[in-house]
């Protein structure tokens, strides 16, 4: 039991640390930081219109730390939910300009293409590691730069809106846009699939055969290939998925919250996403949190930059720092393993 | 007189009492034993000696001198060396500036040849060859170890703790270990043996103190006991070597190999053209010194290396199955690498015991795991195997090396397979963990299985097996039944000298 509860306490120090050095650097600029923290909460949960723009926000970023995750657990590192993402939103924005048809089917239509688009992206990856042994580190980071101008060529090119020169789309009709679900917010149903996603990857891992032996392969792929483990399948799956579920992220973006198809749209999306991941510990009742936590910090960032003479950036550093202070946590547990490995001495 | 002599050390852990008032004396000259099971004592009863560990209450005399050992540093200024089971050398630096680094001297510069020299003079006193200017990665096993002895041979120990040094080497290795013992024990120095081998420890001690939960059961001179009332001392109970056999059901065919050829993680063919047949019913042992072709034969069969030449299991050909399919034909692996390949350290031990038969039918309905199903399975595989835990919840890590390898078991032959292979069963496993290991092996054969047997201990090979074969650069170069084995015949086997081997036929071993 005194696991469990260090799983909770850690990434809450973390957090209660990040926001102390936070409150030092407020008082250096001459401010107060218990103002500004509070302009910073009324920001992101202040009236149903901010507690919705935050959860919108919460709705990608935990989506995209839901990519990360579902590689992690099968031992591999994901840096690419970015450009998942990005082909993701063109994938779903593609079926949106170009198939007729009402409205409900196209969005789901739209989201399938999303979720598709961004798996294949992915196993792209897969297929690499797998056939080739190239390192997933490198070929995501690669693809990201391939993906990102995949669409700055289409949205200059092939899909640009006729009557502008921005890069970008024309503005999709409403009847193609995913549901509003509060009324007078603009939170929408991506925020619920966000949710069963949440939910089918807890399922898959804790309830299913096939979630046990991804996990086995994430964990020791040694043993896994022992047990008869495909290594090589799990591999392909868990970029399948882990792609699918960033490129649903690019489309519920696109489909909720831009209404086109812009350059530059998902631009950090996927990174943060990591932190959510390792904020959460990879675990979808962890990562529903970390995104409310950064999603809120997302939110009120906007408002301390308006409503105090602190700057967002302030903001921004106190979220790098529950990560530094994370993986600090991280770090000193693999040191501790290291230093308890050489003090024992003699194992007789 | 003793050199250095503990006296009622006492050393209490949150929840076990590692030492309980330990007194055991070292006499220069001679080579005292300590022998225990996994958890006696013996690790903690060092880390005293060495420093390492404050004990709880006791005294240390060193020259009948009354002293306080706080730190390494210390113990060392005592004239106690130390070599770990585990090495402590940077492979990538030569002999001599290992030791220079492992030296206490705050001097800005160190002459190099003058410790070189210094080494050559040590090691040439004490049969302990080794090239000062090699890098350590060049040196095999053995030679690194020596380099460890020196490390503390330089610093003028009168006092040597081996660590379980034979574990690692080959027998004509473990030889040379002991000329060298030999050498020290002539140079009046004093030399403290751990080891779990009671023939070797037989052998090499004048004095052996055994250690059970704890607490000393007794000292014994060599010359007045036997390996077999070592056992039992060292157990708390009576130990039988004998591994009660039952009638032999012997079968068909139920594995073949024909001409087989794999390949090493370095590219290095091992396996060179093996041919072998096991039939059902019956154990057979593959003898031979590490590393050459037991891992990569093993791990061809069952699908987990690249391999060409002809595997039939059963009759049926599987050299193209993956390790599942071969799985699904009734085969069992203890595998060698136990904590790399054998468990996942940091998952549940109910995880653990249902690693590659999770996906049966029995532990699913459809792609849904059945949780009660595993935890009723583990819970049985725990109370029959007498696998010591709490809480089957609980991280495998927090086994002992025993009860790690007694969930392998468990879960491998529970499976109640048609083949079995069973890869360094007993490797870092204590005696009586061994025996249970022994008897679960030899109920398979009776059983109708066929096992496949692969030791480097030739103890395990002779009482275990009906036949035996020996592995020597990748071919099996003798086969014998279990009445023609002897020790002289399989040692020249490993060693691979086929012709003097034939000669023994017929000569009484």
């Amino acid at each position: 039991m005194i696991k469990k509860s260090s799983k909770v306490l850690e990434p809450i120090t973390s957090i209660l640390l990040a926001f102390l050095v936070g409150s030092l650097v407020i008082v250096l600029i001459g401010e107060d930081p218990l103002s500004t923290f509070r302009v910073m909460f009324s920001g992101a949960f202040g009236s149903s219109v901010n507690i919705s723009n935050t959860l919108v926000k919460t709705t990608t970023l935990t989506l995209s730390g839901l990519s990360y995750a579902f590689a992690f657990r099968c031992g591999l590192i994901n840096i690419g939910a970015e450009g998942q993402m990005y082909i993701g939103a063109l994938s779903a924005s593609v079926v949106v300009l170009f198939m007729p048809g009402p409205g409900f089917l196209v969005v789901i239509l739209a989201l399938l293409a999303g979720f598709l688009g961004g798996a294949i992206w992915g196993l792209l990856v897969g297929v690499l590691k797998v056939r080739f042994g190239a390192n997933e580190v490198i070929t995501t980071v690669m693809l990201n730069y391939a993906a990102q101008y995949l669409i700055q060529w289409a949205v200059c090119g092939p899909i640009q809106d006729p009557n502008s020169n921005a890069a970008q789309t024309v503005m999709f009709e409403d009847t193609y846009w995913m549901h509003y679900i509060l009324p007078g917010t603009k939170l929408h149903t991506g925020f619920l699939l966000m949710i069963l996603s949440l939910v089918f990857f807890g399922i898959f891992l804790w309830k299913t055969a096939p979630g046990f032996g991804m996990q086995i392969v994430g964990q020791n792929n040694q043993a896994a290939a022992y047990a008869g483990i495909s290594v090589q399948k799990n591999t392909l799956m868990a970029m399948f998925m882990a792609g699918g579920f960033a490129g649903l992220a690019g489309a519920i973006e696109v489909l909720g919250v831009q209404h086109r198809l812009l350059k530059g749209m998902a631009s950090n999306f996927g990174f943060d996403g990591i932190a959510v991941a390792l904020l959460g510990a990879n675990h979808p009742v962890g990562m529903f949190l970390s995104g409310i936590l950064l999603g809120a910090m997302k939110s009120g960032g906007n408002a301390v930059q308006m409503f105090t003479r602190v700057p967002s950036s302030v903001v921004d550093l106190i979220r790098a720092l529950v990560i530094v202070f994370v993986l600090i946590n991280v770090l000193s547990k693999v040191l501790l393993q290291v230093k308890k490995e050489k003090g024992a001495t003699i194992h007789g | 007189m003793n050199f250095i002599e503990l006296k009622e050390i006492t050393k209490i852990y949150p929840g076990t009492v590692a030492c309980d008032k330990v007194s055991v004396g070292f006499r220069r000259g001679e080579v005292h034993t300590l022998l225990g099971e996994n958890g006696a004592g013996k690790s903690t009863l060092m880390n005293v000696l060495y420093g390492l560990a404050k004990p709880d209450g006791g005294t240390i005399f060193v020259n009948g001198k009354e002293t306080e050992i706080d730190s390494p540093k210390t113990a060392i200024a005592c004239g106690v060396g130390m070599v770990h089971q585990h090495f402590m050398l940077i492979p990538t630096l030569t002999v001599v500036e290992n030791v220079i680094l492992s030296l206490d001297e705050k001097k800005a510069f160190i002459d190099k040849k003058r410790v070189a020299a210094r080494i050559l003079e040590i090691s040439q006193k004490y049969g302990l060859l080794v090239d000062p200017y090699a890098k350590v990665s060049s040196l095999t096993v053995g030679q690194q170890q020596r380099v460890e002895i020196l490390k503390a041979l330089y610093k003028n120990c009168d006092l040597l703790v081996l660590d379980e040094p034979t574990a690692v080497l080959t027998p004509q290795e473990i030889r040379e270990l002991f000329v060298a013992i030999r050498n020290l024990i002539a140079e009046d120095k004093a030399v403290i043996f751990i080891s779990h081998k009671l023939n070797e420890v037989m052998e090499i001690s004048k004095v052996i103190t055994i250690l059970h939960l704890g607490k000393v059961v007794g000292s014994v001179n060599a010359c007045d006991t036997n390996a077999r009332e070592l056992a039992s001392m060292m157990v708390g109970k009576e130990v039988s070597f004998e591994v009660a056999r039952g009638e032999q059901k012997l079968g068909g065919t139920m594995l073949e190999v024909k001409d087989m050829h794999a390949k090493d993680s370095k590219g290095v063919e091992t396996v060179r053209g093996l041919n072998m047949q096991v039939r059902a019913g019956e154990i057979y042992g593959i003898a031979g010194v590490d590393g050459n072709g037991q891992s990569e034969l093993i791990r061809g069969i069952v699908g987990l290396c690249k391999k060409t030449g002809t595997v039939l299991i059963g009759g049926e050909d599987m050299s193209k199955s993956t390790p599942r399919q071969i799985l699904d034909k009734g085969v069992a692996h203890i595998p060698e690498d136990r904590q790399g390949m054998g468990v996942v350290m940091k998952m549940p031990i109910r995880n653990n015991l249902v690693l590659d038969t999770f996906y049966d039918e029995k532990f699913t309905k459809g792609v849904f795991l059945d949780w009660k199903k595993v935890d009723g399975q583990a819970g049985y595989l725990i109370e029959h195997y007498g696998i010591k835990t709490p809480d089957a919840g609980n991280p495998v890590s927090s086994l002992s090396g025993g009860n790690q390898q007694k969930v392998v078991v468990a879960r491998e032959l529970d499976k109640q397979p048609r083949l079995l292979f069973a890869v360094h069963p007993t490797r870092g496993v204590d005696i009586g963990a061994t025996q249970f290991i022994h008897e679960q092996i030899m109920a398979a054969r009776d059983a109708g299985c066929a096992v496949v047997l692969v030791s480097t201990e030739l103890d395990e090979i002779i009482s275990l097996s009906d036949r035996i074969g020996v592995i020597y650069e990748g071919v099996i170069l003798g086969e014998m039944d279990r009445k023609d084995a002897n020790y002289e015949r399989l040692g020249l086997l490993m060693a691979g000298k086929r012709d003097e081997a034939a000669q023994t036929v017929g000569k009484e071993g």
